[in-house]
């Protein structure tokens, strides 16, 4: 989830800093899943990179902001491969 | 005088749809895009929408959908294989992994799409129903089923009976969890029979009939648990009451609070293995039989589609591969390991490896696949099978057409010489695609792999089967490996647990943990470890498994934790 | 709750009683617990709801005394019920069978297969699934392969016929 709306990567993504925020960006996903504009919303924890970008923290979400490590071809990696 | 056999492009001999089987699936294919549009227009919530897209086999992955395909029991024509590489190419990025249920995954289709892939899968008579959910799945078999020389009777009939019976079954497609049925008709299983939900080994009786000795409760898994035998000797015309009296116990007493605890396995182990078949036995004899047993006619009439083609009986002449194998070192290798002794004379069983080194274990580009299927018009009866250790097989070829065909595999990359040896590695999709798992399975088999790289070591090991699961679902049938090696979660890093001692086939062990799990870098020096020390105590000709029986896992154990 | 069959949604005949109501109509669906007690009451015809749980053989003496038997589902993904339908449909039970709760649109050639006639179905589901998608889900499959079910062309007994005319009219 971006400022706009949805966004297809994540370092563009709202992050939530407090409990409260936490809850509230949790029901805007509930919302968009009800309202059938994602199919599985859910927050992930993240670090800011140098260049303030959210990074997520485990390996799982990590390679869904990527792709799979063993083809660098596919995925959202894919646009960087050569 | 008889005429000579055509040998290319001659229709596979497997069952082939008839008006009724094909109006089926055409049917379930409409109204599965109809259930699509339903959920996208709000009729279905994904809650509801989910079973119902699972049970077409469509889950929804670490990055994108992914399409699992059945492979009913394995077998594969040439027209259905390029059909498989046409829908890879046109609605996905180019090849398909082969997994170790007789199924082909896409990892990147479109929701949108998928109603055209399975409609492009019934013009070839596939589909992919049942291929997940809580229903009974994609019924599997031996993969040299038909051709093995140690066959009692081809399991493939019995497979595609049941096959046609759980499609769309009304009472039992919501059940408390999956249910997986195995069908092997060999001496040898080579179908994992007895870590299946049913395992049917076909078997003779005193005087001679024909029937099935049923097993039970077998699964990896959690709880990994190896089948009770519930029936030894079941009449053939009974299978289908016999499974709908197992189903029906099931459906209504399999716990339902807590999915690890759903499978059958659970309730056989928790009710008793004597109370369970009072339960199925009570059931069965309460039916009427005649109105839900198939017609004998009707498993004749599936088991005519299933016979073999004409051999050739000149075949038999040949005697020249000793030759060709010794002029050729790299040949001799590849006949060593990955060809199989036919039931006719003059033939033989290819297994073509889907695991070069350095490869994704089961995963099969477009253009392999279309190799495959030139290769299987030019010399296999236009016929190939799919095996649960994600091998393609060529079942009939010509012994004196061996050395050709393994040229035309060599060109396309696919004659990797490693059949049953330690870089045949069985491996699930893992954290790389999977949603489910809790580390990466792939990168660990590619890692094994290049670490016994070489041809002569990898042979001077010989037979050890080697799997990797992502996650204790043992999609990668961890459990049963030689050597195990199971991807966890430990701390926020992966980490990998080693087993030994599984065994898949009639003396079905699960294997035994070693101890702490190892990080993803260790992994192959710990295989190398558990390696030396069968290298160092085996006798003259003593396979792996038989070193770990004769002297357990301590000295395994010692090698991989003893301090140094 | 919305009622539908074959025909599409219909009115609902039967007055479902709570355990904590005493009123009796002339047409009834009680806890099955409660159905001595409406035995006893000179009410023309009774049904009985029963849980997912309830041994069929259970219901079997009183067969011949109930006109519906309506079967709980707790929720959709819950199969239970549907081995119910059919051991009592086995057993021979001939009046209405009711299935309660949220199935969906998508089950219901299943659930008559199974035996059921009616579904009751919660407010909220028939309004994201009017009528016209339960009529196309029960027809959407006509074949089906199970021997011995009650909804759609049986494929293996249409083999049976076509090999039986097959034979005699080669002869």
């Amino acid at each position: 989830m971006g400022e706009t709306g949805w966004v297809k990567t994540h370092n563009k993504a709202k992050i939530a800093s407090t409990a409260d925020e936490q809850i509230a960006l949790d029901e805007l996903g509930a919302k968009s899943m009800t309202a059938n504009e994602v199919v599985d919303a859910y927050l992930i924890d993240i670090v800011l990179d140098q260049h303030n970008t959210p990074q997520p923290t485990h390996y799982r979400e990590l390679m869904r902001t990527k792709g799979p490590s063993i083809r660098l071809d596919l995925g959202k990696q894919a646009e960087n491969h050569t | 005088m008889n005429a000579l056999q055509p040998r290319s492009n001659s229709a596979p001999h497997m069952y082939r749809y008839d008006a009724f089987d094909a109006q089926f699936v055409r049917e379930r294919v409409k109204q599965f895009r109809s259930q699509v549009e339903r959920r996208l227009d709000g009729s279905l919530t994904e809650t509801e929408f989910k079973p119902l897209r699972l049970m077409n086999g469509l889950y929804l992955q670490l990055h994108a959908y992914m399409l699992r395909v059945a492979i009913p029991y394995g077998t594969l024509s040439a027209v259905q294989l390029r059909q498989l590489a046409f829908i890879a190419d046109r609605f996905d990025k180019g090849y398909g992994h082969f997994t170790t249920r007789q199924n082909i995954q896409y990892n990147w289709p479109k929701l949108k799409d998928v109603p055209d892939i399975l409609d492009a899968l019934a013009d070839v008579e596939m589909h992919a129903i049942q291929t997940s959910g809580n229903c009974i799945r994609n019924v599997t078999a031996d993969h040299f089923a038909g051709v093995a020389d140690d066959e009692i009777e081809d399991p493939r009939p019995t497979a595609e009976l049941l096959r046609q019976w759980s499609s769309a079954h009304p009472e039992f497609s919501f059940l408390p969890r999956k249910f997986k049925i195995a069908v092997s008709g060999a001496e040898h299983d080579r179908a994992a029979i007895k870590v299946h939900d049913i395992g049917l080994r076909i078997v003779k009786n005193d005087i001679g009939e024909i029937g099935y000795e049923v097993i039970l409760g077998g699964g990896l898994g959690r709880t990994p648990m190896i089948g009770h035998v519930v029936r030894e000797f079941l009449p053939k015309n009974d299978i289908l009451p016999y499974c709908e009296a197992i189903m029906r116990v099931y459906n209504s007493f399999g716990r339902r609070d807590n999915k690890y605890k759903a499978r059958v396995k659970i309730l056989v182990h928790e009710t008793g293995l004597e109370q369970i078949r009072a339960m199925v036995e009570a059931e069965f004899n309460s039916l009427d039989k005649a109105s839900i047993a198939h017609d004998p006619k009707e498993l004749e009439r599936i088991a005519a589609q299933f016979a073999n083609p004409v051999y050739d009986r000149f075949a038999a002449k040949f005697n020249d591969l000793q030759t060709q194998m010794d002029a050729d070192p790299e040949f001799h290798l590849f006949a060593n390991t990955n060809i199989a002794s036919h039931k006719a004379q003059g033939y033989s069983i290819i297994t073509v490896s889907l695991k070069p080194i350095g490869g994704s274990p089961g995963d099969a580009s477009a253009a392999q696949m279309r190799v495959l299927s030139d290769v299987a018009d030019q010399y296999s009866h236009s016929e190939l099978r799919i095996s649960h250790e994600q091998n393609i097989i060529l079942p009939h070829v010509r012994t004196s057409d061996l050395y050709s065909v393994w040229q035309a595999l060599k060109a396309a990359g696919l004659a990797t010489a490693n059949a049953g040896l330690i870089t045949d590695i069985i491996a699930c999709p893992g954290m790389d695609y999977c949603s489910l798992a809790t580390a990466r399975s792939i990168p660990i088999a590619q890692a094994i792999a290049k670490r016994f790289e070489s041809a002569a070591e990898q042979h001077d090991i010989g037979k050890l089967g080697i799997k990797i699961s992502g996650c204790i679902n043992a999609c990668g049938h961890h459990h049963i490996g030689a050597i195990g090696i199971l991807g966890l979660e430990k701390s926020g890093i992966e980490s990998y647990q080693i087993t030994i001692g599984g065994d898949p086939t009639l003396t079905t062990a699960i294997g035994e943990r070693l101890g702490p799990g190892f990080a993803a870098d260790d992994v192959p020096d710990a295989i190398a470890k558990i390696v030396d020390v069968y290298k160092s105590t085996r006798t003259d000709g003593e396979a792996f498994m038989e070193t770990y029986r004769r002297i357990g896992t301590s000295p395994f154990k010692e090698a991989l934790y003893a301090a140094h | 709750m919305p009622l539908i069959n074959d025909t599409g949604f219909i009115a609902d005949s039967w007055v479902r009683v709570s355990e904590e109501s005493t009123l009796f109509a002339e047409q009834i669906i009680i806890p099955f617990a409660q159905f001595e007690e409406a035995a006893a009451a000179n009410i023309k015809k009774i049904g009985v709801h029963v849980a997912n749980t309830v041994k069929p053989t259970e219901l079997v003496q009183y067969f011949a005394k109930l006109d519906l038997i309506s079967i709980d589902f707790p929720n959709f993904a819950d199969g239970r019920g549907l081995s119910i339908a059919r051991s009592i449909r086995k057993a021979g039970f001939i009046g209405e069978l009711r299935a309660f709760g949220p199935l969906i649109a998508d089950q219901y050639a299943y659930a008559r297969s199974c035996g059921f006639d009616t579904i009751e179905v919660p407010e909220e589901l028939a309004a994201r699934q009017p009528e016209g998608q339960w009529k196309d889900a029960g027809k959407s499959l006509s074949l089906s392969y199970q021997r011995g079910y009650m909804h759609g062309k049986n494929i293996l007994n249409q083999r049976s016929i076509h090999e039986a005319a097959s034979r005699t009219g080669a002869v």
